[in-house]
This record gives C-alpha cells, sequence and structure tokens, in this order.
C-alpha cells in the first residue's frame, strides 16, 4: 500500500506551500448532495465545451419547455466525480424497478394487485399557470408592461426630499421608511440606510414643514417610448394544467436509529426495506418515499441518511407515527393515495409505549399496509425487544397488519413476502 | 500483492465454488457463441481493489498526486455513501479481473459473467490493441518517471510540473489514425479506418467527425496541416521554455520521454473511452442472460441485484451502462423481428399493408414458441420468446414493412404463416450483434441503431441550458436532437476536438491551434489556461482560434486567443470557415429561447 499512499501524500500537501501554480485549480468543494462531506479536488485545465451550451439528454416524459433538473453536478464545486466515471469499474449493476418488480413476482409469486386510487382526469384549465418561456401569442403583455411602468416611476424618486427629510427632527431611519410606504414611493429601506450614512445634520428642520416644499409626485409626462421593456419581465402564460394521477402510492419507511441498532441489525433492515421501495415504484405509475429516523424522537430525513445514521438515545416508536400522522400524511390524502407505512427495529420499545401508543395510532392511521420488521441478528433475543409479540397478539388475524421477523439474511425474501403477499384491500 | 485465488480471508470450499464457477460460465460464454480469451480472476481486498482503481484497473502506474486525489476521494465516498466496487477488470494478455473478495459469492458468479463478456469484447473488437503487455508497460513507465524523480540532477518539482502540463492535453491524440502504428505492429492485415467506416453503415456527417474532413491530398495549399495528435505534434516541433534565458530550447531528454510515456497511454486507454456505451452494455445484457435465462444465479441473488442498482436509478442524464443495455436489447429484438417478418412476408396472401390484419399474434407467438428447441442455447434465450416482448412484432411500423417488403424478390413461397416459422433462424440476432461488437464504436454504434422507435420507446430527450428562463429545459424529444446531443458527449470523449494546425505561425515559429466548432463554444476560460501550460510545452506564444457563440442573439465570430509567456490577448476574426465543421450543428435549440 506504501504506493498509494506516497501519491496520497502528494496530493495532500499540494497547496500547502507546495506546488502553488496549481493553487488556483484546488476546489474545496463538497461531496454529496445530502450529506456534504469536505474534499479538496485539483482540477486541471482541459479544453472543455462551455456547460451552459452543451446540454444533454435525459429520459422520461417530456415536452419542449420542461424544466429538467441536471442534476446540477460540477458547477458548485461539488466533486466532480460519479459512480462508475472512471474507466473499468463497475459499482453498480442494472436493473429497472419494473423488471425487478415483474423478477420478485415470479420468484415470489406475490399476489399483489396495484390499484389506482382515482382516474386520471388531464384538465387544460384557464391560462392560469406561467413559465418563463413559451409562444409569443401566450406573453403576458400586462405584467410586462405593469413591470416596465413601476421601473419607469421607480427612477423618478425625489430623493431630494427624501434625503431633506432625514434632517427632520425624529425622522430616523425606520421613520422615513414607514413614510415612504404610506405614500406609496419606490424607494428601497437600503438606499434610506444609504442617505441617512452620509447625513451630518439629523435636526436641520424641527418639522417636516420646515423643509419649505412638498415631494414631487410624478415627473413631467415624458412619452411612452422612454419605457424600457427587460427580459426577464416576460413571461408566458400556459394553460394551467389539473392532474389528478392515478396509482399513487406514499411508501413510509421508519426505522429505529437507536444505540442498540448496530450494524448488523442496520444491515438487515435495509436489506428487506431496499427491495420492497423497489418494488413498490415498479408497481405504481408515481411513488413517493419518505424516510423517517426515530429514536425517542422522530425526524425527516432523506434516503442517504437514512440508512447511516444512528444516534446514542432511547427508543419510542410512537413518535415516528405522531410525526407521519401530523406532518406527513396530511400531503397524502387518503382517497388518492395508497399509503404504505413500513417500520423497521430490533423489538425494543419505551415501557409501555406500544401498548398505550404505537397500537393505537398504527389503528387510527389509514394504510394500505402497515407493517412492522423486527431484525435480531443471531437470534439472540434483548430482554425488552417484545414490540413484534405485541402487534402479532394485537393484530393477529388482521390482513392489513404484517408482522415479519428477520434473523438473518435467510430470513429476507420470507419477510418481504409476508409483508407484500395478497395486497388487496383498499 | 494480489493472489491468484488463494487468499487466507476465503475458506477453501468457497474458494473451490469461484473456481468451479468461472470454469462453467467461460464455458457457458462459449456455448452462447462468445470467444472469450483467458482470464485471469485475482481476489483483493478492499484496500487493494481501491488503490487498483485510482491506478486505472492496474497495479502499478507512475508517482503522481492525482491518483492520491482519486484514492482519497473513492475512501470518502465508501466510508460516507456505502459505494462499493464489485469488480474491475483490465484488457491485458490475458486479461485480469479483479475481484473483492467481501462480495458474496453470488456477487462474484454476477461478476464472472460480466467480465467474460468484457473480456470477449476487449479481445474481439476492432478498436482495441491486440495482445497488449499493458501490466508490464505500466510498470516500465513507472519505473521510467520513478528514475527522473530519483535523478538528483533533475529538479523534482519540475518533473512533477511537465507531468501536470502534459496531462492537461492528454486526450488530445488521435485515436482512429493514430493507433494503426501500435495496431499494426502485431497486425499483418491492413485496413484503413475509411475502408472499415465503408463497410458500416454509418451517415456521412458521422464519418466526417470520424475522419474529420482530412484535406484533400491534391489540395492546392501548400503546407495544411491538420494534426490531431498535438501530442506527437509537440514531440516532432516542439520546445521547453527557458525562463532564464527566455529562449525555446530543445526538450530534456526526460521531457520528451514523459511526452511519449502518457501519449502512448492515452492511445493504450482510448479504446475502452470510444467503446463504453458498448462495452459496457454488451457485459450487461450477456451478464443477464448468464445469471437470469441461463439460471446460473441463486434465489436470492435478485435481493442483492436491489442492492446494487438503487444508485444508478437516481443518476441523471447520460448513463452508458443503462443507454447500452437499452440499445443492444432493441438490436436483438429488432433483427429477430426484422427475421420472423421477412420469412411471414413471403407467406401467399401477406403483404406489408395487409399484415396486422392478416397476422393472429397470439398464434404468432405460439408458433414461434412450438418450433423452438429448448436444447439450442440462442433458441431457448430468443429475445421475441421473453414475455415483455410478446408485442414487439406486432409493433412494428408500416413503415418498416414497407421496408423490408422491398428487399424481398421472392415472394409466395410459403403456403401458411406456420411452414414460414419452421424456417426462421433463432441465431440471427446474434450473429448481427456479434458482428457490431467486432467493427463498432459508441460514434458509429449509436448513429446506426438509436432509431425513431427506440428513442420514443425509452422516452429519451435532449436538453440545452435555456438563457431566458434561466434553466435547464427539454429541448427536443425528437430522435435527431437525442443523436445530436448522445454524440456530443461521446465525440472525442465528450470533449471539444481541436487540432495543430501550423507550427510556423506569424513565420515565428508559433503554435497555432484551431478548434473544429460543431455548434456549442468552448469554456473560454479554462481554455486560456490550457494556453498558458501548452506555452511550457511549446516554448514560444500558442494561439487559438475558435468561436464564441452569443447567448442571447445566438450570433457566432470569430476569436483568436494568444497566450505570448505574460500576456493573453483576444481578437476577433473575421474569416471562421476554416474552424466551422461542415454541416455540424450539436445545438439543440428551439430558435424561439433566443
Amino acid at each position: 500500500m506504501s504506493r498509494i499512499n506516497r501519491d496520497v501524500r502528494r496530493f495532500n500537501q499540494i497547496g500547502e506551500n507546495h506546488r502553488m501554480d496549481l493553487k488556483e485549480f484546488i476546489k474545496h468543494g463538497q461531496l454529496g448532495k445530502n450529506i456534504k462531506i469536505p474534499i479538496k479536488i485539483i482540477e486541471l485545465p482541459e479544453f472543455e465545451y462551455d456547460k451552459s451550451q452543451k446540454g444533454g439528454i435525459g429520459k422520461g416524459d417530456a415536452d419542449v419547455g420542461d424544466p429538467v433538473d441536471d442534476g446540477g453536478d460540477g458547477d458548485e464545486g461539488d466533486g466532480s466525480g460519479k459512480p462508475g466515471e472512471d474507466e473499468g469499474e463497475h459499482e453498480y449493476y442494472q436493473m429497472n424497478p419494473e423488471e425487478f418488480a415483474k423478477e420478485l413476482d415470479n420468484e415470489l409469486g406475490l399476489d399483489f394487485e396495484e390499484k389506482g386510487k382515482k382516474v386520471v382526469e388531464k384538465i387544460e384549465g384557464d391560462y392560469n399557470d406561467t413559465r418563463k418561456a413559451g409562444p409569443n401569442s401566450t406573453l403576458d403583455k400586462e405584467h410586462l408592461f405593469k413591470q416596465a411602468l413601476k421601473r419607469h416611476a421607480a427612477m423618478y424618486v425625489d430623493t431630494e426630499y427624501i434625503q431633506e427629510l432625514l434632517k427632520v427632527r425624529g425622522y430616523g431611519v425606520e421613520k422615513v421608511w414607514e413614510w415612504v410606504r404610506e405614500n406609496n414611493i419606490n424607494i428601497s429601506k437600503s438606499n434610506i440606510e444609504q442617505f441617512a450614512s452620509e447625513i451630518t445634520e439629523k435636526t436641520k428642520y424641527e418639522s417636516i414643514d420646515d423643509i419649505g416644499r412638498e415631494y414631487k409626485k410624478l415627473p413631467p409626462k415624458k412619452s411612452y417610448k422612454d419605457i424600457q421593456f427587460r427580459s426577464e419581465d416576460e413571461i408566458y402564460r400556459s394553460p394551467e394544467i389539473i392532474e389528478k394521477p392515478q396509482n399513487n402510492a406514499v411508501v413510509i419507511n421508519i426505522r429505529d436509529v437507536s444505540g442498540s441498532m448496530r450494524e448488523k441489525k442496520r444491515e438487515l433492515v435495509e436489506r428487506v426495506l431496499t427491495p420492497m421501495d423497489w418494488y413498490l415504484q415498479g408497481k405504481y405509475d408515481n411513488v413517493d418515499f419518505v424516510y423517517v429516523a426515530h429514536d425517542a424522537s422522530a425526524w425527516i430525513v432523506n434516503r442517504d441518511e437514512f440508512f447511516g445514521i444512528q444516534s446514542g438515545g432511547g427508543t419510542k416508536i410512537s413518535s415516528a407515527y405522531e410525526l407521519i400522522q401530523d406532518e406527513i400524511l396530511p400531503q397524502y390524502p387518503w382517497d388518492s393515495w395508497n399509503r404504505f407505512i413500513f417500520a423497521a427495529g430490533d423489538g425494543e420499545n419505551m415501557a409501555k409505549n406500544t401498548k398505550n401508543k404505537l397500537i393505537p395510532l398504527m389503528k387510527e392511521i389509514k394504510a394500505t399496509r402497515h407493517a412492522y420488521v423486527e431484525v435480531q441478528p443471531n437470534s439472540k433475543r434483548l430482554k425488552n425487544a417484545n414490540v413484534g409479540d405485541e402487534l402479532e397478539k394485537e393484530f393477529h388475524g388482521e390482513d392489513k397488519y404484517r408482522i415479519a421477523r428477520v434473523n438473518s439474511k435467510k430470513d429476507v425474501l420470507d419477510a418481504i413476502q409476508k409483508i407484500l403477499d395478497n395486497v388487496k384491500e383498499d | 500483492m494480489t493472489r491468484k485465488y488463494t487468499h487466507n480471508k476465503i475458506d477453501e470450499e468457497s474458494l473451490q465454488e469461484l473456481k468451479t464457477a468461472a470454469d462453467e460460465l467461460h464455458e457457458l460464454a462459449k456455448e452462447l457463441g462468445l470467444k472469450p480469451p483467458k482470464v485471469n480472476y485475482w481476489l483483493v481486498d478492499y484496500d487493494e481493489i481501491n488503490q487498483l482503481a485510482a491506478y486505472d484497473g492496474f497495479p502499478i502506474r507512475y508517482p503522481h498526486w492525482r491518483w492520491g486525489m482519486k484514492y482519497s476521494k473513492r475512501n470518502k465516498e465508501d466510508t460516507y455513501f456505502g459505494g462499493k466496487i464489485f469488480e474491475l477488470v483490465n484488457h491485458d494478455t490475458p486479461a485480469n479481473a479483479f475481484n473483492q473478495i467481501s462480495n458474496s459469492i453470488d456477487d462474484h458468479k454476477g461478476v464472472i459473467a460480466h467480465v467474460e463478456a468484457h473480456a470477449d469484447f476487449f479481445a474481439n473488437n476492432y478498436f482495441f490493441e491486440d495482445n497488449p503487455d499493458a501490466t508490464g508497460m505500466m510498470e516500465r513507465h513507472a519505473n521510467l518517471i520513478q528514475s527522473y524523480y530519483d535523478d538528483t540532477d533533475i529538479d523534482k518539482n519540475e518533473v512533477e510540473e511537465w507531468i501536470d502540463s502534459v496531462l492537461c492535453i492528454q486526450d488530445m491524440i488521435d485515436p482512429l489514425n493514430g493507433f494503426k502504428d501500435i495496431k499494426n505492429n502485431n497486425n499483418t492485415e491492413e485496413q484503413s479506418i475509411n475502408e472499415v467506416l465503408d463497410s458500416l453503415d454509418v451517415s456521412d456527417e458521422v464519418k466526417r467527425q470520424l475522419t474529420s474532413d482530412i484535406p484533400d491530398e491534391e489540395s492546392e495549399t501548400q503546407n495544411v496541416i491538420y494534426e490531431k495528435d498535438l501530442l506527437k505534434f509537440l514531440l516532432e516541433n516542439g520546445h521547453q521554455y527557458n525562463s532564464d534565458t527566455e529562449r525555446a530550447e530543445e526538450y530534456e531528454h526526460w521531457q520528451k520521454s514523459i511526452i511519449e510515456i502518457i501519449r502512448r497511454e492515452s492511445y493504450y486507454f482510448s479504446a475502452q473511452k470510444m467503446t463504453k456505451v458498448m462495452n459496457e452494455g454488451w457485459a450487461s445484457i450477456w451478464e443477464s442472460i448468464m445469471m437470469a435465462n441461463e439460471a446460473y444465479a441463486q434465489t436470492d441473488e435478485i435481493i442483492n441485484y436491489a442492492d446494487k442498482q438503487s444508485a444508478v436509478l437516481n443518476s441523471p442524464g447520460f448513463n452508458p451502462y443503462k443507454i447500452g443495455k437499452e440499445l443492444w436489447e432493441y438490436i436483438e429484438n429488432k433483427e429477430n423481428r426484422r427475421e420472423v417478418v421477412s420469412k411471414l412476408l413471403r407467406v401467399e396472401g401477406i403483404t406489408w399493408r395487409n399484415f396486422h390484419d392478416k397476422i393472429d399474434f397470439t398464434q404468432l407467438n405460439k408458433l414461434i414458441y412450438d418450433n423452438h428447441d429448448e436444447d439450442i442455447p440462442y433458441e431457448r434465450n430468443y429475445s421475441l420468446l421473453r414475455n415483455q416482448n410478446k408485442g414487439f412484432i406486432k409493433n412494428i411500423s408500416k413503415d418498416e414493412l414497407q421496408k423490408e417488403s422491398r428487399y424481398i424478390f421472392d415472394k409466395n413461397v410459403y403456403n401458411t404463416v406456420e411452414d414460414s416459422i419452421k424456417d426462421i433462424d433463432y441465431e440471427k440476432a446474434w450473429k448481427k450483434m456479434r458482428e457490431i461488437r467486432e467493427t463498432h464504436n459508441d460514434i458509429t454504434f449509436i448513429d446506426s441503431f438509436l432509431t425513431e422507435e427506440f428513442v420514443q420507446d425509452e422516452q429519451y430527450f435532449a436538453y440545452e441550458y435555456n438563457h431566458k428562463a434561466r434553466q435547464m429545459q427539454v429541448s427536443s424529444t425528437s430522435l435527431d436532437a437525442v443523436k445530436k446531443k448522445i454524440l456530443l458527449q461521446i465525440t472525442n470523449g465528450g470533449k471539444p476536438t481541436i487540432i495543430a494546425a501550423d507550427n510556423n505561425y506569424n513565420n515565428a515559429g508559433e503554435l497555432l491551434l484551431k478548434h473544429q466548432y460543431n455548434g456549442v463554444q468552448l469554456n473560454i476560460s479554462k481554455a486560456i489556461d490550457v494556453l498558458k501550460r501548452l506555452f511550457k510545452l511549446w516554448g514560444k506564444p500558442v494561439h487559438l482560434k475558435t468561436i464564441r457563440k452569443d447567448k442571447n442573439t445566438g450570433e457566432e465570430e470569430g476569436l483568436l486567443i494568444s497566450y505570448d509567456g505574460t500576456r493573453t490577448k483576444r481578437k476577433e476574426i473575421k474569416i471562421i470557415e476554416d474552424i466551422q465543421a461542415d454541416q455540424i450543428d450539436y445545438d439543440t435549440k428551439p430558435d424561439d429561447w433566443l
């Protein structure tokens, strides 16, 4: 390993008093989108295309003019590397969710029926929606004109008067700002601050009348030809598309991240939840994933963090369900979304929490499927780990609730089958 | 450093299983019609594979900080994002594949299937060197450059700076022409690039890109220089700049040697770069045929797949693995369909006009199924029998049917559909695919096989930056635009083509470069940075002719950028015909965006 260490050492030295000629090419960026890891990158210059002219290709059902999220790679000093960018290196295999769903169906003989909650209605509404580009006939001329007029008017602010106003006893920045707004004068607060900082005689006038003149309202009318139109004010109206999508599903993954969830357990959870996400993604037109981590309290995380975090705290599973009920589900009304709520943990919970809080919440929250995955590597049962038992006792025979236990990799497929099999009810 | 299939971290039983798997999968690959040469498999640990990755798949490279940068970046990614390299493979004699020891046995098997297909590609694709001694070459280069660092007469910093300067232009070679010297060393049969291109069905536009309008030999103009291989141009004409004497002087031997080394390695890696889409797609489809269709995978393998694939799913934009696999699958289906259709159109009473009315497609699928033989690999793997492809024949367009029927002169050969199906060649697609993998590179591959049907079915679109809306927006969903954007990504490794046009510019031995403008302008400030580095390698002022495009009006104007060792100068130029690539415009912005 000495060979690569030599190269790493040299890399670290560069810019720190060595090779100052490269200093301008060093970027201290961040790796990753969600979790930011500081990283130093030295980018030797090369002939390359202008990024804003290069464009690219994407995939999806798209119409000309639709905005594209190009991932924003590179530009924000975000360590330009993407997985598999280097030659001959394969980090990931390929399979798309549909294929995966199909295979899992074949493999497990799942009797999974995806169903739409609502039929698609695509209504082309009034021209209410606006975009920054479009055909000329849809240009919002009113908006364009108004903005131009505003600017036109703003050019004729009687700044002299404002400056005098600041010399009136008791008229500080705040007071003038208030006055300006009352009189609908188009000047920014920072402008007033600027004037104020330049003024020395703050009590030149005792009152506003001492200034000796009125604020000059609008300047003498000039021709409208002077009005400047700017392209940044161009807005194009486009029909508002009211769409009720079909076949929606929201999948909420909950993970216990408390101190007892060690690496082995974490890995087992990932092995069960990831394929299920994939599977459901292949089954629905439109799937949202929400990730909730909890110890004694719960918070929403993104996928990258979801399997990585660990906290030291205790465990209160109900906290996650409270968060879901209050903050997440209102965005996914039951009449148009299938809801899948999957929790995973090692069976530990704070005393009485399961009975008094968790079970009532699980009953109250409407879902296509509730599942609890209990991971117990090496079958070593923890002392208080009885969430699975309690839930099983409570929900025995109720199709909507599924409890699965995973002790090793071997149990993963059975667990998935147990959780997803025969999804039929509404 | 590495032990071939012996490792203290793996038990005897698993080792035996892997050896068996490697042998079996090699045999299976051959049974399926591939011709992979022998591959050396190595089991390496986590640190080793990360070092190998940093060194582009080799155990040794010359000392340089950028390997260290790659290595520490990879380590950080692994630590925080749980990435993992399953395998690396390099093109050598024999090819070497490095598998990470901590892979599960199932992962290993998938990796081996993947590698066998890569090995087949390396050995059979025209653009790869024959029988390279790659590891040996890397080691010799490493030793040579190390010796310059060790030489007390040479300033270490100067060596490093020199390497860095050459690296700025390391990809400015001419893979299609320059590599002939290398290729022909081992190959008596000479075949010019033009002959190869003529044998392929590629458009003129692409041909122009590949051969880049080399001026006619009859051309009246004297001393027309058109050299894509800038590194070669430097070796023949370049000087070092001596800042003490402020003069251009001959290269030191070590300086020349470093340019030669970097140039040689660039040629070596160029084959992989220009076939990435094809090669990755090829390995993926054969892996999936071997593992899934041929049932080499175990049941719980499917879970492993999901783990690995989740990251790819979210990767935006151009993904060579994905498009490669999709294209190969499409070619497979299309060739099989052509075969079936060409038989059907010879059935009495069936014409391209009544095709869809006369044929019962459910019955047709059944006939194809009944007629196939499970014992023959290409029959049991026949793509049109796979569930997801059952509607493919039916989906053929009238246009294509008509086109197909044009080549059919012996109509009414069969009395019934049933008779015609007995005659189909189930191996047709695989034969064609093997031919394609021999003669094509990514550019010709995309140009020939990206079709309207494919672009629509797979929902590809082109996007551009809209300066008015200040965001990236879909610019087109047409085949033409999508193709342009893909070609832009893969031509010359996604970088602009810049050639050396004069070694005696201003009659003062100055260097003139010309940008082969194709509708997309250069990043000007980066270009200036490169010119500054290039000055050190040329020894005298350097100039670049390019075209700048106004982002609001789309108007183009010529620009001459010069660097004389102290100052950068920009000058507008009038005549730009000589840098404007004919009829190539990769800009797909709709007119009303301007």
